[in-house]
């Protein structure tokens, strides 16, 4: 089952990552991490540096939205299973059973708001990072290709 | 060592750091050791460390590892070079030889209680503190051979011409606070000095203006109770790029370069105070 799910950029198409390791959190031009040319298996953190598969930069959030997802999905074949059983069953006229739908959660489309980070563009790459300044850092690397810029 | 080489030995070394702080139970403490033996054959690193952790001394079986009869627990020293010294010590040992390293992850109380994250919880403990560091001086040594590389010029000379000597007399305990007031009015002086010097050149260009706004970013975070270092850092990049392509014509534009790059040469030290 491939569950797909989507996360709208802020204004200006930037979408939020967590590094696994420092926790910290830092933007991604949608565009750029996912388009037709290039496919990236692993990402850096802009702030220590470190690297690891695209799928474990993924916010809590945004694991929490595609686990909604899933239940719903969940729900609805559910709904589909037990509704045509109920279906067969009350034709038989042996049983009564009485059906209701399981609710749906209402899933909120995923928005990222914008925020007061700051762009970079590598310059290697010229792909662009969006990072908070915080006070005693003294370096911001590449999510793409890992450098220092 | 060259621009190229550290950019290399940087990746490399996040590379090898990543694959060990994120290490499987099942393949023990393998990456462990890979990066043990790239910090031993890479002389640089080496360096870093020994500067670092020169004169510390800990044992880090009885003071670094603190055990309340259940679980164990990092006693993180407060003078950094005595943790990094504990922290190799006690990272040499688990890579003495090809082992398990679940048996001592386990000692360490841990939110999960599944193997990968018992592992990954007590190497990250253990581990990160170092990575970090080493990734931030090999970050540190890169934006100074890339500052040298932008102004063309060696810029040491500065530190005996104008206030490193002064400074080095006051070797007492208070000796890196001193620095920094020294520096943050050096800088300060730079930058005024800078802005006058554009005024009486009578440019006006988009360069210009940005080359204003960085000088601004400079003074007000050296200012600040929390300086933002990137903002610094990447201030002086532009004020880099912007003296590299200053037309020579513009009247005072020598005395402009030779204060820009001086500032660089001041900030810089600056930052160092920081890491
Ligand atoms: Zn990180
Ligand atoms: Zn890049």
């Amino acid at each position: 089952m491939d569950l797909e799910f989507s996360i709208e950029g802020d204004s200006e198409g930037y979408v939020q990552f967590e590094c696994p390791y420092c926790e910290s959190e830092f933007r991604l031009m949608a565009g750029e991490i996912q388009n037709e040319e290039e496919y990236y298996h692993e990402i850096f953190c802009p702030y220590c540096g470190l690297a690891d598969e695209v799928s474990n930069f993924y916010t809590r959030e945004a694991i929490e939205h595609a686990k909604e997802l899933a239940m719903n999905y969940m729900y609805e074949e559910l709904n589909k299973a037990f509704g045509g059983i109920a279906k067969k069953m009350n034709k038989s006229k042996l049983i009564k059973m009485k059906w209701k739908p399981l609710k749906k959660i209402n899933v909120q489309e995923m928005r990222t708001e914008d925020s007061v980070e700051d762009e970079f563009e590598c310059t290697s790459c010229n792909k662009h990072v969006k990072v908070l300044y915080c006070a005693g850092k003294s370096n911001v690397f590449c999510s793409y290709c890992g450098v220092d810029i | 060592m060259e621009l190229s080489d550290l950019r290399k030995t940087s990746m490399e070394f996040r590379r090898l750091s990543s694959n060990a702080l994120r290490a499987k139970y099942d393949e023990g403490n393998l990456h462990l050791m890979r990066l043990r033996h790239y910090i031993e054959g890479c002389e640089y690193i080496q360096g870093i460390i020994e500067d670092e952790i020169q004169g510390t001394e800990i044992d880090y079986k009885s003071e670094f590892i603190i055990s309340d009869g259940g679980w164990n627990y990092f006693n993180y020293p407060v003078d950094h070079g005595t943790h990094m010294k504990a922290v190799l010590d006690y990272f040499y040992e688990l890579t003495e030889q090809d082992r398990d390293i679940r048996g001592e992850a386990r000692k360490y109380r841990c939110s999960s209680n599944q193997w990968n994250d018992i592992v990954r919880n007590f190497v990250e403990k253990l581990i990160k503190p170092l990575v970090d560091f080493i990734t931030d001086r090999i970050s540190m040594d890169i934006m100074t051979k890339e500052q040298r590389n932008n102004t063309g010029t060696n810029i040491n000379q500065y530190i005996d011409k104008n206030y490193g000597t002064a400074n080095i007399a006051s070797g007492n305990i208070n000796s890196s606070n001193e620095y920094i007031i020294n520096e943050v009015e050096r800088i300060n002086e730079l930058v005024s000095s800078l802005k006058v010097s554009v005024e009486e050149s009578g440019c006006k260009d988009a360069s210009v203006e940005e080359f204003l706004d960085d000088l601004d970013t400079i003074t007000e975070n050296v200012n600040a109770s929390e300086p933002k270092m990137v903002k610094i850092k990447k201030a002086l990049r532009g004020i880099g790029s912007f003296i590299k392509n200053l037309p020579t014509a513009i009247k005072t534009s020598q005395l402009i370069i030779t204060n820009s790059e001086e500032l660089i040469e001041v900030a810089r030290k600056f930052m160092e105070n920081f890491r």
